[in-house]
């Protein structure tokens, strides 16, 4: 039943629909639009301008993705807001526009103190304590020293206890140079006539370093006789550590 | 040509012929009752020549004390023997003030430590403030009590003994304390020879010479004042007070020592190396003598740093450093 109802419907609006179109037909009036008296001007783009605008990035729609950031970066960024917070903050601008003002102060003084030469200690009231006695650091090297030129130098200055002294360095030095003895700076003389194995050469080295000893740490004055006799001992000494090598 | 170049560096210098039979003299005393330790000997002798205090460290049973007391009885002053315990009060070291009925006014009773050799056995079982008590007496020779001063007579030193392995009731002895002592002697164990000496003398039923009258003093009071201004006369050069310094002052700045030596350190290590070449018959000193010292004078006054503490290191291993970096002034 619902069926036909819905054919008659269909019917019937079919049946209607050439009175309704004949309506539409009848309501159209002649064109409105006044014919054209002059004539046409089309106006094309300008291309000049058209790949101005398609250069500006104001019309670039396409977004960039950035990558994410480091965690390095992030400390930078955060460090720069805290910053540009701190600096331009209405509150305490003042206080660094001062320590700003300090700081410039402060190097202006150190560059004059710099250029005057003037001891900053002098001027806080202490006083530089000078050294009575020198720190005197030992870093001869007998390896590089012309012992001989110094040994001939001091025997022309009469200074014959350096004579002796270098002399015994000159002995150290060649007991080195043969292999009897291993040079370091922190060994004493003792150490070095324990090194030497063979008896004779260790007998006679131990006698020119007692000789050294009351001379050197002794304070023993040594007139030209006695240096003259001590001398040869060393020479003597040197001779016979070439036989030996 | 030897013997010329030492004659004239002698010349116009102290004859130490006279210490050296004096010492021997002492040395052959001891040798009496005690096998081995002439190095403890030794440094004893010296720290007396240098008006020095010792504190001698060592396990039980290897004659410390028996040491020290032979060695006061060497030499004819007083001696007097104070066993520290934790309950030792400072009056029973210094002395105290006593009533005295007759005169109703206080006297001053001067306690043990009045007296030329002191013997502190154990001194690190006494507390704090009994150690404190020593710090006037031991460097300045006084005694101050109820506001009047008390001078010691000379020759005074102290020979303390302690014990490394304890912990139970006892107390680390203060810093400032541990200074005033010139030398802290480490004993060791007597050698497979020294034992089995000791073991014949018991054997054979000569038990050990314990009693203490087999050893006779054979150096008076002022014998051993002169030796000691004897000692004073010991040629010292400029390189090698520089050389001293030197060695202090590096404990001061070495990364290894959270504390450094004193300036006291550095008279203790001059005095004691000038009565050391004494002692072996030389007038002057020599960098062997302030190398063989060095550890004696420094090891109780320098500090490790937490690290090297627990690395294992001992203050005998950076001072061992510290000279083998230091260049020997020649």
């Amino acid at each position: 039943m619902r069926v036909s109802f819905r054919h008659l419907f269909l019917t019937i609006l079919i049946l209607c629909l050439p009175f309704g179109v004949g309506q539409v037909a009848c309501a159209q009036t002649p064109d409105s639009i006044p014919e054209a008296t002059s004539p046409i001007n089309v106006r094309p783009f300008e291309q000049e301008k058209l790949k101005q605008l398609q250069a500006s990035k104001e019309f670039e729609y396409f977004e960039e993705v950035k990558p994410d950031e480091t965690f390095l970066e992030r400390l930078w960024r955060k460090f720069k807001q805290w910053l540009r917070d701190v600096i331009f903050n209405g509150q305490s601008s003042t206080l660094w526009e001062y320590l700003i003002y300090a700081v410039l102060a402060g190097a202006i003084l150190l560059v004059i103190i710099k250029i005057q030469g003037i001891d900053i200690g002098s001027l806080l009231g202490k006083k530089a304590v000078a050294s009575e006695m020198p720190y005197e650091v030992y870093e001869e090297n007998i390896h590089e020293m012309d012992i001989n030129g110094l040994i001939e130098e001091a025997i022309q200055q009469r200074d014959f206890r350096k004579a002796i002294r270098l002399h015994y360095l000159q002995s150290l030095k060649n007991l080195t140079n043969h292999g009897f003895i291993l040079w370091k700076p922190g060994k004493t003389n003792r150490s070095y006539i324990n090194e030497i194995k063979a008896t004779d050469l260790r007998h006679e080295f131990e006698q020119l370093t007692s000789m050294f000893e009351y001379v050197w740490y002794g304070g023993a004055a040594l007139g030209d006789e006695l240096f003259t006799s001590a001398r040869a001992e060393f020479i003597l000494f040197d001779k016979q550590l070439n036989q030996y090598a | 040509m030897e013997e010329e170049v030492l004659i004239t560096a002698q010349e116009n210098k102290t004859d130490y012929s006279a210490l050296r039979e004096a010492t021997n003299r002492i040395k052959a005393e001891l040798r009496q009752v005690i096998v081995g330790q002439e190095s403890l000997i030794e440094l004893l002798l010296v720290a007396m020549l240098s008006e020095g205090h010792v504190l001698i460290e060592g396990v039980p049973g290897i004659a410390k004390t028996l040491t020290a007391k032979l060695l006061a009885r060497t030499v004819q002053v007083d001696f007097s023997r104070i066993q520290f315990t934790p309950d030792l009060m400072p009056s029973d070291v210094l002395g105290t003030s006593v009533f005295h009925p007759g005169t109703a006014s206080f006297d001053y009773k001067r306690g043990p430590i009045f007296s030329n050799i002191v013997l502190i056995d154990e001194i690190n079982r006494a507390p704090a403030k009994t150690q404190a008590s020593l710090f006037e007496v031991m460097e300045e020779q006084h005694v101050t009590h109820d506001g009047k001063v008390y001078t010691l007579a000379s020759p005074f030193t102290v020979l303390a003994t302690q014990n490394p392995i304890e912990q139970e009731g006892t107390y680390r002895l203060p810093e400032a304390q541990l200074d005033r002592f010139m030398f802290k002697i480490l004993v060791e164990y007597p050698s497979l020879e020294e034992e089995i000496a000791i073991l014949e003398l018991q054997h054979k039923g000569e038990k050990l010479k314990r009693d203490l009258d087999c050893v006779k003093p054979v150096l008076s009071a002022e014998e051993l004042v002169s030796l000691r201004e004897a000692v004073q006369h010991v040629h010292l050069d400029k390189k090698l007070l520089e050389y001293i310094a030197q060695i202090v002052g590096e404990t001061r700045s070495n990364k290894s020592l959270y504390l450094g030596a004193s300036p006291r350190a550095s008279i203790a290590l001059l005095n004691s190396a000038k009565a050391l070449a004494a002692l072996r018959g030389r007038g002057f000193v020599t960098p062997e003598d302030v190398q063989e010292l060095a550890p004696v004078v420094l090891r109780h006054r320098v500090l490790l740093t937490p690290e090297r503490e627990m690395e294992g290191l001992i203050p005998d291993d950076v001072i061992k450093q510290i000279i083998q970096k230091i260049e020997v002034p020649r």
